[in-house]
């Protein structure tokens, strides 16, 4: 009797074990569906984030609590409409789990409101417009980089309090561009700066800066202090050189204006100028020499500040998917109260979210390129700062 | 004073690159009536040629001159053994060709970024010209001014050989009657193929001289397409000088608004278009009686 009942234990354990390891199969893939803008003038931003993001889930074997992670990647094309169409895909037809990636604070802001209408969790990988997390915020859209205001309001007290008195700001006209540099404008004047002169370049439209330089450099300012990323960024930083202007009146900005991936087309005009950024890729911390060794490993090259947004992007959702057991709560928005609650060391700080999904930048470093002995740019430590808070503006609660 | 001297400049030379493309679709488009919405990727293959070609030999000038051969051949080879046999069998309507150039355009873009990636590349400005000209009290890029001088030679060298040789003679006449200078004894297939490899030559010029101004990327044809439209048909279908003055008058309108209306400048050059459209239908340059 004895012997039967620890037989029929034994073939129970069997039993379930086999059942459990059929039901592990069965569990259909988690579906992220990733939004980028693989073509046109942020393709190589685009890349960048999509390689980091592939890093985060490789660090996790590409499964999470035994459940396997598959990414189904969508071009938004950097259109809103197009993004629009895209969001409705991945959802209706792919039927994705989660959204995640996004460049551009256009499209961002017309996806997320689908998002909210769809409960559909939305993690948003770039898309800097202070109003993502704040007019437009939802209790289903989170953003995993940081806010325009977050990034540049402290920049602009720094200049102001380093010798800048007068500045042009130049950017493209579009909602980024106008968070970024209004962000920049307020810190500077709030520092005790003045900015004599604002110029707008028509988004994706212009060629030519030699109209905007001619007038900046009539201006009299100290410096131009600029928001561009990709195609246009190295229009912009070739034209600033072409006319002469390097010295006579230079070209600050952030990292995406003296974007790494850049060299290739910039080369030495790269190496000199100051600018800021949020990722420091020789900073010797756990996170980050991880995410250094497993992306040379992947890819045979240093991560950039894109590679390390896309990485907190993945890492973030990873992070919150291993809290909830590899499932997709039926209350969505569950999943973004575990996201929010999260605090976790990244390759560029210490992240933590505010009320509003969106998570706040610790520090803010100031560097510039110098070659190393390969003739390759390595970004050196000049100064930092702590990141400001996010603009206020969130009117719903959750 | 000197934003507005500095403005002509810039206006200038944006004209002369705008023309560079434009003159070479009046040839294909306003001049044989080939709607070719493909003009962009010859622009793009111009310019990554010019990129290849600057980065194996280190020299500027051997990829603006050996930058434009890859889009004459692949213009000529298009022409001769694509379009033409198309013609002929009667599936040349605007619709089949503009279906067929524009998926060239995209299905350009698409293997030039399997080959190149999407990482935007550029050509080092030639030492010769990398620095600046002191002129009316301002200081210019010379690289700039060279592109001007490109963009005038190039009027001046078509201009004669459309009016002054047997070519331009033989090309004008074989549009009128085509019929009549093939029995001449003219193989009009060839003159024509030439002629659209031209067209194709001077948008990868375009591409080259471009290149160390803007970045090259494999979508920089397909945004240029529509404002050299805008140009031609401005300037009057298959008008040679038309596109010429159309050029000028469509880069100075966007230098002009660039500086001084940054508003409309997204609007202006559209604006232009209505209006000629509303009252020279023709164009401004264009004679009566053709329609595109």
């Amino acid at each position: 009797m004895a012997y039967m009942s620890r037989l029929s234990a034994a073939l129970a354990v069997v039993v379930v074990a086999s059942a459990s390891s059929i039901c592990a199969e069965e569990i259909a893939p988690l579906k992220i569906g990733l939004m980028l803008p693989y073509k046109g003038v942020y393709a190589v931003p685009s890349e960048g984030i999509d390689r980091g993001f592939q890093v985060a889930i490789a660090e996790y074997g590409g499964k999470v609590a035994g459940r396997r992670i598959e990414i189904i990647r969508a071009d938004d094309e950097l259109t809103p409409n197009v993004g629009v169409q895209q969001f409705n895909r991945l959802v209706q037809l792919e039927k994705v789990d989660l959204v995640a990636g996004v460049v551009s604070s256009s499209v961002g802001i017309a996806v997320s409101g689908l998002a909210d209408k769809a409960q559909m969790p939305l993690v948003l990988a770039n898309t800097f417009a202070d109003e993502i997390t704040a007019k437009f915020c939802s209790p289903y859209v989170a953003r995993t980089s940081f806010s325009a205001n977050g990034f540049l309001y402290n920049s602009g007290k720094y200049w102001a309090s380093h010798g800048i008195r007068t500045a042009v700001i130049m950017g493209p006209d579009y909602s980024a561009g106008h968070s970024f540099l209004g962000a920049f404008k307020r810190g500077f004047e709030d520092g005790g700066g003045k900015v004599v002169q604002e110029i707008w370049t028509p988004f994706q439209k212009t060629k030519d800066w030699a109209a905007a330089l001619t007038q900046a450099s009539n201006s009299g300012a100290q410096i131009i202090y600029s928001f561009y990323a990709g195609a246009e960024a190295v229009q912009v930083v070739k034209q600033h050189a072409d006319f002469g202007l390097r010295d006579k009146l230079p070209l600050v900005g952030d990292h995406w204006v003296y974007d790494k991936l850049n060299w290739g087309a910039l080369g030495e005009l790269m190496v000199g100028p100051k600018f800021v950024t949020t990722y420091l890729p020789t900073v010797k911390t756990e996170a980050n020499e991880k995410l250094v060794a497993r992306y040379r490993q992947m890819f045979k090259q240093d991560p950039e500040v894109n590679a390390e947004l896309g990485y907190d992007n993945g890492k973030a959702i990873m992070l919150t998917l291993e809290k909830l057991g590899g499932r997709m709560p039926a209350d969505k928005s569950q999943f973004m109260t575990t996201m929010r609650g999260l605090v976790f060391d990244a390759p560029r700080g210490k992240i933590r979210f505010n009320a509003s999904n969106s998570a706040l930048l610790e520090k803010v470093y100031v560097v510039q390129f110098a070659k190393d002995a390969a003739g390759e740019p390595v970004p050196q430590y000049v100064d930092e700062f702590a990141g400001a808070d996010d603009l206020p503006g969130c009117t719903k609660s959750f | 004073m000197q934003l507005f001297l500095t403005q002509i400049l810039n206006g200038l030379q944006l004209s002369m690159l705008v023309f560079l493309l434009a003159v070479g679709l009046t040839l294909i488009f306003g001049l044989m009536n080939i709607l070719n919405l493909a003009h962009g990727a010859f622009f793009t293959l111009g310019a990554y040629c010019g990129v290849a070609i600057a980065a194996a030999t280190g020299s500027y000038w051997s990829a603006l001159v050996m930058g434009p051969v890859l889009p004459f051949v692949v213009g000529f080879a298009l022409q001769l053994l694509v379009l033409q046999p198309l013609a002929e069998r009667g599936r040349s309507t605007h619709l089949d060709l503009a279906l067929l150039t524009f998926g060239l355009l995209f299905a350009t873009a698409g293997a030039v970024e399997w080959l190149y990636g999407s990482a935007f590349h550029a050509i080092p400005t030639p030492a010769l010209l990398s620095g600046h000209v002191s002129l009316l009290g301002l200081s210019y890029p010379a690289y700039r001014l060279f592109i001007i001088g490109i963009g005038l030679a190039v009027a001046v060298g078509l201009n004669f050989i459309f009016d002054r040789t047997l070519i331009g003679a033989t090309l004008r006449a074989g549009v009128d009657d085509r019929a009549m200078v093939t029995a001449l004894g003219v193989n009009i297939n060839v003159l024509f193929a030439v002629v659209f490899g031209l067209g194709a030559a001077l948008a990868g010029l375009a591409g080259v001289v471009a290149a160390p101004l803007m970045s090259v990327y494999s979508q920089m044809g397909i945004a240029i397409v529509v404002e050299t439209f805008v140009v031609v048909v401005v300037g009057g279908l298959g008008n040679l000088k038309g596109s010429f003055y159309a050029s000028l008058i469509v880069g100075m309108t966007d230098a002009m608004s660039q500086a001084y209306l940054p508003e409309v400048e997204m609007f202006a050059v559209y604006a232009l278009l209505i209006g000629v459209m509303i009252v020279r239908p023709q164009g401004l340059f264009g004679r009566v009686g053709r329609v595109a």
